[in-house]
């Protein structure tokens, strides 16, 4: 929170510049995607604001002048008829035009103004996600894109309309009297007031994030299947209520230390404005009455619209702070969208073939820790090797392989791939060179197929994926379900969809290695959530999958680094014993220490299972 | 109950006296949180109609007497003055109301109604987590809660407000002009029938819109979380997101453009309806005045109020169709603070742990599940567990084992009553589970999930599962962490157990990595008096050191205990004195290690390929 606040501070109010480069560059934005759109929907404003003005105003005062002054009837009646006429034509026709014709215009903006960001978030570096003041910023960007994007246009439009009728009104009342302007003006002093009172009732708000965060995460704790079972179990949910009830505790001794000042301030700023339109009013009646040098038609728009002259200037002045709040968003959306990502997509380099990753003196660390996750590491991996990477939790296994997949950008040292520099390679076809599951994979919400590719289906996938799920080991499961590998996976949004246990995602995950021959597998604990018989099966069926591909994985269970050509062990971000398995039992280091811990629970005591076994 | 569900499924709009129905229910719930608040809205809504009465009648009597002659300049002055003295005097007790008591009471209003949901969340049986039904509307009235019975308070507020001026502006018009005012009325009539076929449209629509809203913001919160980012920039995922996302737009648009017609054409005649309104009566005022039976003072004054009229009416259409909304959320909100748990307390409170016992146990998930009538037809019912007899005595160390999905985990929630068996009963000393009270038992059955939770408060609060007070408790959470051999990273926190979890509440809150996280989570079964301890997976997260430590350090602690663990690594569980092994919901194998390994069946046979990869 403390780095919250100081986030705030800093981020000093937008230049006037920027405010309208920002607003003004979201509009280029939708004009762009759709020409039509700003144009018509402003005219479209115009018109509607006018006839407003001629209909509400200016029509009663008219009739009442006109009579007044002895006109005849009919051409009180002629004005009448054109109007009714002129509303008949625009009410009935085109007020509503926009409900089916904007429609297409304003999903296809917010399609473009999301897409971008997509596309963006797909290509900044990973290290942005664990940064997070970057990432709080793009979460910002992605969350308020769309929305304050069209807010702009809809405040332009209330601007336009407010300048529309702020401009008929004044002109009428200016001529007829000049004096009355005053009268409109004289609360503009007064939005002093008013900014102090919006200055205080954001300061409130902005205090009292904290209490909606803390009430946002109590309720998740109440309502979250992944909560539910220890709310029942344990006491903790009675914990919960309590900090429940906190929240709502600072959240009034918050009222309490703004209401007062808040309280007076809407005061003063709301009599300000009635009293200046009570001064106009009581002039107006005045040289009506007792002067009579005033048509009571003129009269009757004084008493009717002085208001409006006042409302609508403070509005314009709303109008732009309006402005001021969508340039911050729209700040946020634009440090994103022209952000220059570090590593770089490299369309035009060369294509990647089998050949030997090398690392020489590589090391990383990741922003703001205060150590190298990797550090000083040199190795290199033949093609086709089979490698193990293996050492306690955080000893920068999975880095090292994130490194390896161009997800991070090495701080020292060098990646090289058959001697070139791994960035020199074309982005997309070094990426398809690799095949990776993650420990943490996550299933999307596409069909099986889908999450076995991920990537769009082609003609003949039917027959890859379905090869692929039996070597995995999911494919009993997957076809049990009523529509097989189309199955969507999870219930995001099809109710139909089908949750998978852990065990049973992670073979579907794993499914991907069997589809296609790239050169380089990396699997990071690829058998976590596998029963023995399951995790035995797959390996196998891998080693087989993956006789001339590279393949490099990352294991707590040293039992299946016997498999591997090569096992690097790794402590404290660095490789401390590597060799191969057979090696490394000899050498009696750190490694055959940890192989005989976790042997010595399988180990019989008489021998009978070694006899047995083979 | 059920008839609610078969119109939640056509997605129907409610009848109007549902819907006040359903508002005035909202109403009481207010009056009974939050009596002095809703009494307040009531006078505050009356005041706000009062005073727009007062404000018009005094306007039309001013308009009346600028043309009427004679009349003084004083007079006018009087006038105006009591129409802005009103309006100051309400705006001081609106200063107060609007600034200050409203937030307060809004803010307690919205606490008082979470909690009550809260605790009705814990009576839920977590078969109702399974039921994606059921939970869709749970979050959804969860999260609507928020601001609803405040909007129906307000809603509430302004209608009482606009019926009280526009029946004052329909009944002046009427003596200033009976036909004008019936005209008003008429068009009051038509315009709220027209809004109604509208909202009909909108709701459609929406209805329409709504899956494919759901994928598009699927595919903007991939995007967001951290989760997918590897996976994005490893393979063409993003690919496929992108033709869903523009999939979606594209119904959507279609969807639009079909309802945007439709409104047109409603909308077309409602203006229709409103021009004649609006204008008629100025013609036949007009044609009045004209004639010589009407003061233009009058004429004015009139025409005044037809155009206020045209304002009330649009508000007053509005809160009311919004009353529609309000009834739709209630309605779902009723439906759950209605449902009653089924796994309910019995009279016996549970003694100290002899045995427990199960007989001829089955369990399937969607058996369970509330509207299994309609999901299920004819699809066979899964079962997770397959008539299961098994009895474990006091201080025995079990091991449960099986491949996945074999049914493991659902025996941990049965034995904690979170689910209730479909067939058969467990026996806790040898009476049935389900007469007992259910906090008697948790108290005695302490279990540690393969998928346990860190909450955002300490560490020894996470430990104890509650608030901590006493000094004694402290001790309790140390001792119980050096148990979870939590100790080393225990004393790098310079906080100690005060240490804050998670960055949920605080930016300085510390992240535990998987495997602290787990101790934390299994310190949880040490610092509670429990007999029996059920360990589900419980050193996955572990590397293969820690995992030995740990598994020892149980052992150790648990001596006089009964010990329940669940694994699929064999390395745990040959310590335990009996190893039960599961198959596709049923128990095949039952005995010692030594028993298992002679008898040769599938334990062995799994035994044997885990051993076989270590073996040197």
């Amino acid at each position: 929170m403390k780095r919250n606040k100081k986030k705030d501070k800093d981020r000093s109010p937008l230049k006037i510049r920027r405010v309208l480069s920002n607003n003004l560059y979201v509009l280029g934005v939708i004009h762009r995607v759709a020409p039509s759109y700003l144009p018509t929907y402003f005219l479209w404003s115009v018109g509607n604001a006018l006839l407003d003005f001629f209909t509400n105003v200016w029509l009663l005062r008219e009739i009442v002048n006109r009579y007044q002054s002895g006109r005849s009837v009919q051409e009180v009646l002629w004005m009448l008829l054109l109007l009714i006429a002129l509303n008949l034509l625009w009410y009935m026709i085109i007020d509503s035009l926009p409900s089916f014709i904007y429609p297409k215009y304003r999903q296809r903006i917010v399609e473009r103004i999301e897409k971008e960001l997509f596309k963006k978030a797909s290509l900044v570096e990973l290290e942005c996600y664990e940064n997070p003041e970057f990432y709080d910023k793009y979460v910002k960007a992605l969350e308020g894109a769309n929305g304050k994007c069209m807010d702009v246009v809809y405040t332009v439009d209330s601007l336009i309309w407010t300048l529309v009728s702020l401009f008929s009104t004044g002109t009428l009342l200016f001529f007829i009297d000049p004096l009355l302007m005053l009268f409109g003006l004289v609360p503009l002093f007064f939005s002093i007031v008013k900014n102090k009172f919006n200055k205080l009732s954001k300061e409130k708000k902005d205090e009292s994030r904290n209490v909606e965060r803390r009430e946002g995460y109590v309720q998740r704790t109440f309502y979250l299947n992944e909560y539910a079972k220890e709310m029942r179990l344990c006491g903790i949910s009675r914990l919960m209520l309590k900090k429940h009830r906190d929240a709502e505790n600072d959240f009034r001794s918050l009222c309490k230390k703004y209401g007062f000042k808040m309280a007076v301030f809407y005061l003063f700023s709301n009599s300000s404005s009635a009293v200046t339109s009570f001064a106009a009013m009581l002039y107006a009646a005045f040289r009506t009455l007792v002067t009579h040098s005033m048509l009571l038609g003129d009269c009757l728009v004084v008493f009717n619209s002085i208001d409006v002259v006042s409302w609508n200037l403070t509005r314009v002045a709303g109008v732009f702070t309006q402005f001021r709040e969508h340039a911050m968003y729209i700040e946020d959306y634009r440090f994103f969208v022209e952000y220059q990502p570090k590593l770089k997509k490299n369309t035009d380099g060369p294509r990647v073939s089998s050949d030997t990753l090398t690392l020489d003196n590589v090391s990383f660390r990741y922003t703001g820790a205060e150590k190298d996750s990797v550090s000083d590491i040199s190795l290199s991996i033949k093609p086709g090797e089979k490698i193990a990477l293996v050492g306690h939790n955080g000893s920068g296994k999975t880095t090292l392989v994130k490194l390896l997949l161009h997800l991070y950008e090495p701080r020292d040292g060098s990646i090289t791939l058959g001697g070139r520099d791994i960035g020199d390679y074309n982005s997309d076809s070094y990426r398809d060179a690799f095949t990776v599951v993650f420990q943490d994979f996550k299933m999307f919400s596409m069909s099986v197929a889908e999450n076995v590719l991920l990537r769009p289906l082609r003609d003949g996938d039917e027959q890859t994926v379905t090869e692929a799920l039996k070597k995995s080991g999911a494919y009993e499961k997957i076809s049990s379900l009523d529509k097989g590998i189309a199955t969507t996976l999870t219930r995001e949004f099809d109710d139909e969809g089908v949750v998978l246990s852990v065990g049973e995602a992670q073979k579907v995950s794993l499914a991907r290695i069997f589809t296609n021959g790239s050169p380089f597998v990396i699997l990071d604990e690829p058998s976590s959530a596998l029963d023995p018989i399951a995790e035995y099966k797959m390996f196998e069926n891998m080693m087989e999958a993956c006789q001339d591909r590279t393949l490099i994985f990352i294991s707590h269970r040293l039992s299946s680094a016997v498999l591997a050509d090569r096992v690097f062990l790794m402590e404290n971000g660095r490789i401390i014993e590597s060799g191969s398995h057979s090696e490394l039992m000899k050498n009696g280091g750190k490694y055959a220490e940890m192989f005989s811990m976790q042997a010595e629970n399988y180990a019989e005591r008489n021998g009978e299972v070694n006899a047995d076994v083979k | 109950m059920s008839s609610e569900k078969s119109k939640d499924k056509k997605k129907d709009k409610l009848p109007p006296l549902q819907v006040i129905r359903y508002n005035l229910f909202m109403l009481k719930k207010v009056a009974r949180f939050t009596p002095q608040y809703i009494l307040l809205m009531v006078v505050v809504g009356i005041i706000g109609g009062i005073s727009s009465s007062v404000a018009t009648v005094f306007t039309y009597a001013l308009f009346n007497a600028l043309d009427t002659p004679g009349i003084t300049f004083g007079t006018i002055v009087l006038y105006l003055v009591l129409i802005i003295g009103t309006n100051f005097a309400l705006s001081i007790f609106g200063a107060w109301y609007f600034q200050y008591y409203h937030s307060v009471m809004d803010r307690r209003l919205q606490h008082k109604m979470h909690e009550e949901l809260f605790e009705q969340a814990l009576k839920m049986d977590l078969a109702c987590y399974d039921d994606p039904a059921f939970y869709n509307d749970y979050v959804w009235a969860m999260d609507e809660s928020k601001g609803r019975a405040e909007q129906v308070l307000e809603d509430t507020e302004r209608i009482i407000t606009y019926l009280i001026t526009l029946s004052t502006l329909i009944t002046l018009m009427m003596q200033v002009d009976i036909l004008v005012g019936g005209i008003l009325l008429l068009g009051c009539i038509i315009n709220a029938v027209m809004w109604e076929l509208e909202n009909k449209i909108w709701f459609k629509r929406n209805e329409k819109i709504k899956p494919y809203g759901r994928k598009r913001s699927y595919v903007n919160r991939i995007y967001h979380l951290s989760d997918h980012a590897k996976e994005l920039r490893v393979s063409s995922a993003g690919d496929n997101l992108e033709t869903m996302y523009s999939d979606s737009i594209d119904k959507i648009i279609e969807e639009e453009i079909k309802s945007g017609k439709k409104i047109y054409l409603i909308r077309t005649l409602d203006n229709f309806v409103s021009i004649t309104v609006r204008f008629l009566p100025v013609v036949l005022l007009l044609a009045k005045l004209y004639d010589g039976t009407a003061q233009l003072g009058g004429f004015v004054a009139s025409i005044n109020i037809i155009w206020n009229l045209n304002w009330s009416m649009y508000d007053l259409a509005k809160n009311i169709l919004r009353m529609q909304d309000n009834a739709q959320y209630i309605g779902k909100y009723l439906k759950f603070l209605s449902y009653t748990p089924e796994i309910t307390d019995g009279p016996l409170t549970a003694e100290p742990l002899e045995s427990i016992e199960l007989r001829g146990v089955s369990f399937a998930y969607s058996a369970n599940t509330k509207n299994k009538e309609n999901t299920d037809e004819e699809k066979e019912i899964k079962y997770s567990l397959k008539d299961v007899n098994l009895k474990i005595n006091q201080g025995e160390k079990v091991a449960i084992v099986g491949y996945n999905g074999a049914g493991k985990t659902t025996l941990t929630k049965l034995i904690m009553r979170l689910y209730d068996p479909t067939e058969g009963e467990i026996l806790y000393n040898g009476k049935p589970l389900t007469e007992y009270k259910i906090p008697s038992l948790r108290s005695r059955i302490g279990t540690v999930f393969q998928d346990y939770k860190i909450f955002a408060a300490n560490i020894a609060e996470n430990v104890m599962g509650g608030e901590v007070v006493e000094e004694g408790d402290r001790e309790t959470v140390t001792d119980a962490l050096t148990k979870a051999t939590f100790s080393d990273k225990l004393s790098s926190l310079e906080m100690g157990i005060d240490t804050e979890l998670t960055k949920e509440f605080s930016e300085d809150g510390t992240e535990l990595s998987g495997g602290e996280a787990q101790k934390v989570a299994i310190a949880r079964i040490f610092a509670r008096p429990y007999e029996l301890l059920i360990m589900d997976e419980p050193s996955s997260a572990l590397d293969p050191i820690a995992e030995y430590k740990l598994n020892h350090t149980i052992l150790e602690y648990t001596k006089d205990k009964t010990v329940i663990f669940i694994s699929h690594r064999l390395s745990t569980t040959r310590m335990a004195d009996r190893i039960l092994m599961f198959d596709s919901g049923q128990l095949i194998e039952d005995g010692s290690h030594e028993d298992l390994m002679k008898k040769g069946g599938k334990y062995a046979e799994m035994f044997r390929l885990q051993a076989e990869k270590y073996r040197m």
